[in-house]
């Protein structure tokens, strides 16, 4: 059942997103279990795991794309998909509105492809959060050049190769102005030769001080960039904590057994 | 509900003008679509310009058109048989477009096994495409006589007595026509429910019976 | 056996006129069933099923009904309601009951079609209800769609053809008038057909021009 207040640790800042006794089950399949977790500030946190290890479901969780079984999640000391103080579900209107702090970058890139790449990345901002037009296009055009598509505003999402339209989505992410941005495997359908461009501008980002989220497989990138690893395996977190411990010394088999997999596949 | 035996009567005449224009229909439209793939010189125009034409020509208007204008060049038909002619025509011009892309996108591979084992071309389309792109459009063509037996109130206009028109002629001289035309249209979904759930049933019979390509 | 045609040039003004009256019933039936087949995706679509099943129920059997079936009853069935339409509306309201069921099918299955990302990305950016539709779903399967809503145009001009038979001077009404003053059946049926081909061309070339749109916007 929802609790009303969030359990926060004094002697912390509020962490952005706050995770707290989390399952997820499809039917009778449990898909994630007991997930704690919390996201502070400009952390960047890199979620490792197998394939249907639940990486993605727990993604769509935080921001109920997929509503959580049971468990909380906080955003900044307001419930996802709960009415302020209540414990009643929100309206859709009301989760929309939520989602709204919450970035996605998914990795079939998903952008809307009546729309040129300009349009995608200004759509919510001006119909959903109701900014006012010539700001949100300035600061689109602003965001776009950053990722390095100043020369494709006009541009379908059909004449894009993958690389770029996934720095559309990004662009697409960053233009809500969201508290953090989760990424699902933002390269995992990338050609090998684009995996680089969109890792650069994650990158970026992360270095910017943005608070990112990233599912992905790539071990190399999430050594360099990421704050935090968390290891997910069968819907549970293994370990949780800093890049170079993980990497050099794994506590679990489990995880141990992983990288040993990803490091021979990655030497290939 | 004292008219249902009447009804009864008007369906079976909409399903034995669509029946028949439909089998009919067949081999006309086949015989259409393989002139045009093998490009004869002509034939293939007419045909071409036949399908187009006809494709956008009215059920009503070419009813009328062979029953009222061809005895003007010396062709006087009965009611029944310009009907079912017509139906015929508009038919074959939409399942030829069925059996013209059925046999372009025929896998080719099974064509070069036919013709190593010696086959000649016409063996190899008659015994081998033919049977598979017939199975597997089954359905497509039974849909066909669903748009068949929607256009078949056309022929009433000439006077044979099929399901809207006795519907229409009780409806007029009826103090209630809104339920004389509802058991009307009701007859007709059941007609056409029975024939997309045999459609169904064919296409899995095939499926299940063959792996069909 | 002479074909009279010029007897046919004679009566170009009523052939015009009948055109033109199949082109604009069939230009506002069509929109107004674009419209309604559109809002009947709000209960295809609905989470609930006493709202959901019952429309797709009725979507389903009314793209059974033949044409004229309709038309007899809008024709003779409203006015036992003690409603009495005029021959113009008569004809609007039965292609836009007609063509209203077919849309929604077809807008249907393009949304079905439509890959499930687009929906959640539109979501994850805070889209909901209504506007989501509007703003990202349908435009999408407009567009996906709007070959297949050629063709349906198409085949609301032929159907639309019944309309003689309850006395809407269309052009098919028109053909059987004129054969009727001058007896010149055969001429003026294929007069009559040849219009209709015409039309039907221009529409094809029209949808042709959307598939290009089509493929430009290809999938994202
Ligand atoms: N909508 C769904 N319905 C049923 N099972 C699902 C659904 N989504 C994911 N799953 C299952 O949940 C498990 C975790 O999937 P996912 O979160 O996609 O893993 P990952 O992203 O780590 O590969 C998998 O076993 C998958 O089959
Ligand atoms: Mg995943």
């Amino acid at each position: 059942m929802a609790k009303l207040e969030q359990p926060i640790d004094a002697a912390q800042p509020l962490p952005v997103i706050q995770v707290v006794g989390l399952s997820k089950c499809f039917g009778s399949h449990p898909v994630l279990t007991d997930i704690n977790l919390a996201i502070m500030p400009s952390e960047t946190v890199c979620l490792l795991g197998p394939s249907g290890s639940g990486k993605s479901t727990l993604l769509r969780c935080m921001n109920w794309l997929e509503r959580p079984s049971s468990g909380e999640v906080w955003l900044h000391g307001t419930q996802m998909g709960y009415q302020a103080g209540r414990k009643r579900l929100a309206s859709e209107a009301e989760l929309a509105k939520m989602r709204t702090r919450i970035g996605m970058v998914f990795q079939q890139f998903n952008l809307w492809s009546h729309l040129t790449v300009l349009q995608n990345v200004i759509e919510a901002p001006i119909h959903v959060q109701k900014r006012p037009k010539a700001e949100v296009v300035a600061e689109a055009e602003h965001l776009l050049a950053k990722v390095g598509l100043h020369n494709k505003l006009q541009a379908y999402p059909s004449q894009l190769s993958g690389g770029q339209k996934q720095r559309v989505a990004i662009a697409r992410a960053l233009a809500m102005k969201s508290d953090v941005i989760l990424l699902d495997e933002p390269t995992s359908s990338l050609d090998p030769e684009l995996v680089g461009e969109v890792l650069a501008v994650i990158q970026d980002l992360a270095q910017a001080g943005m608070t990112l989220v990233i599912a992905t497989h790539e071990m190399k990138f999430a050594e360099e960039v990421a704050s935090r690893v968390i290891f997910l395996d069968q819907g549970r977190i293994v370990e949780s904590s800093d890049p170079k411990t993980f990497f050099a010394q794994p506590e679990t088999a489990r995880a141990r057994q992983f990288l040993e997999r990803y490091i021979h596949v990655g030497a290939i | 509900m004292d008219n249902l035996p009447y009804f009864l009567g008007g369906a079976a005449i909409t399903v034995f003008v669509s029946l028949i224009a439909w089998v009919l229909g067949l081999p006309l439209s086949l015989i259409i679509a393989i002139a045009r793939i093998q490009r004869i010189p002509i034939v293939d125009l007419v045909f071409s310009l036949y399908v187009s034409f006809v494709r956008s020509l009215p059920s009503p208007l070419l009813v009328m058109l062979l029953y009222f204008g061809l005895p003007v060049v010396g062709l006087d038909l009965n009611p029944l048989v310009a009907g079912i002619i017509a139906m015929t025509i508009n038919t074959s011009a939409f399942n030829s477009e069925i059996w013209r892309s059925a046999i372009l996108n025929f896998p080719s591979d099974q064509l070069d096994a036919a013709r190593s084992v010696g086959m000649s071309p016409n063996q190899s389309f008659w015994r081998i495409a033919f049977p598979q792109i017939w199975q597997a459009n089954i359905s497509n063509f039974i849909n066909e006589a669903t748009f068949l037996v929607k256009s078949s109130p056309a022929v009433g206009i000439i006077g044979i007595d099929d399901l809207t028109r006795r519907a229409g002629k009780i409806a007029a001289s009826n103090y209630e026509p809104l339920p004389t035309i509802v058991l009307g249209m009701m007859l007709y979904v059941v007609v056409l429910f029975a024939v997309s759930l045999a459609s169904r049933q064919l296409e899995r019979y095939f499926h299940d019976r063959y792996q069909l390509v | 056996m002479s074909l009279r045609f010029d007897l046919i040039w004679e009566q170009a003004p009523a052939f015009l006129s009948g055109l033109w009256n199949t082109v604009w019933i069939c230009a506002i039936g069509i929109s107004l069933s674009l419209i309604l087949g559109i809002l009947l995706l709000l209960p295809l679509f609905s989470h609930h099923k006493v709202v959901r099943l019952p429309t797709k129920l009725l979507v389903e059997a009314a793209r059974a009904i033949p044409f004229l079936m309709l038309a007899y009853l809008v024709y003779y069935g409203l006015p036992s309601l003690g409603l009495t339409l005029d021959s113009w509306s008569t004809a609007i309201l039965t292609i836009v009951i007609y063509n209203a069921a077919y849309v929604a099918d077809i807008l249907r299955s393009a949304w079905v079609n439509l890959p499930k990302g687009q929906t959640e990305a539109a979501r994850a950016c805070g889209f909901t209800g209504v506007q989501l539709l509007r703003r990202i779903v349908l435009p999408q399967i407009l567009i996906a769609a709007a070959p297949i809503l050629g063709n349906q145009a198409i085949q609301v001009i032929r159907d639309s053809s019944f309309l003689a038979i309850i006395t809407v001077p269309e052009l098919t009404f028109t053909a059987k008038a004129v054969q009727a003053d001058s007896f010149v059946p055969f001429e003026s049926f294929i007069t009559a057909a040849l219009l209709y081909w015409v039309l039907c061309l221009l529409i094809e070339f029209g949808v042709q021009r959307l598939e290009w749109v089509r493929n430009f916007y290809g999938k994202a």
